[in-house]
């Protein structure tokens, strides 16, 4: 999973809670927002809808383990092995995660709300 | 990086029909990585039966790594140590699959 498909999926899992989450219709008069296009419970299950998504997304990038290519352990001691298989998985995890994030809260959140929204 | 081949015995069938079996290949491998040159040496033998690929390194330090679908295996017979890797999918070895 490169950059370009954490934060697609990032974009996904945001997109996802929020049109999940916007599907959430209280009965009318809880009187949060005045506004006749959208109910209140369409925008707080939209937002709810997005944290879950987005942390549900989170945790299971920063959970993948990436693997590291054998060519680069050919002639390396265990040691080098022990402490590059380390510092490559949490130097890709950080970069997944920072991907992913970025795929949730611009385009993931925005978009989604919008669709959830118009909807 | 820099691949000397040195095909040793090549048990593949002569014939033009028949699909190669296994292969076994000494290779010199020099990899130059911040104006410092890093030489291994070793064998690798492929086993197209078992899709298995085994590399015996055997300079600067002994090792054997076993590549078979998603699993990879690194032993060290002085160290006595062993590592196991197991991937998602199948994993790639460039460094192989250019020999082969």
């Amino acid at each position: 999973m490169g950059l370009v498909g954490a934060t697609l999926i990032g974009f996904g899992g945001a997109i996802g809670g929020c049109l999940i989450g916007g599907e959430i219709d209280p009965p009318s008069g809880s009187g949060l927002l005045y506004t006749d296009t959208i109910s209140d419970g369409e925008i707080i299950g939209t937002l709810i809808g997005a944290v879950i998504g987005a942390s549900i997304t989170l945790i299971g990038i920063s959970l993948y383990k990436p693997n590291v290519p054998p060519d680069r352990f050919i002639g390396k001691s265990p040691e080098y092995i022990d402490h590059y298989t380390d510092a490559y998985r949490k130097k890709a995890r950080s970069i997944r995660t920072g991907a992913a994030a970025s795929g949730i809260i611009l385009p993931g959140c925005l978009i989604g709300l919008a669709i959830a929204a118009g909807g | 990086m820099l691949i000397t081949l040195l095909l040793t015995s090549g048990c593949a069938h002569a014939s033009d029909a028949a699909p190669l079996k296994t292969l076994s290949i000494d290779f010199r491998r020099e990899v130059v990585e911040n104006d410092k040159t890093e030489v291994s040496t070793g064998t690798v033998h492929y086993d197209a039966a078992d899709a298995r690929v085994v590399v015996e390194v055997k300079a600067p330090i002994k090792q054997i790594m076993v590549v078979k679908d998603n699993v990879l295996e690194i032993y060290y017979p002085v160290e006595n140590r062993a590592f196991r890797f197991i991937a998602k999918a199948r994993i790639p070895f460039p460094f192989v699959e250019s020999l082969l």
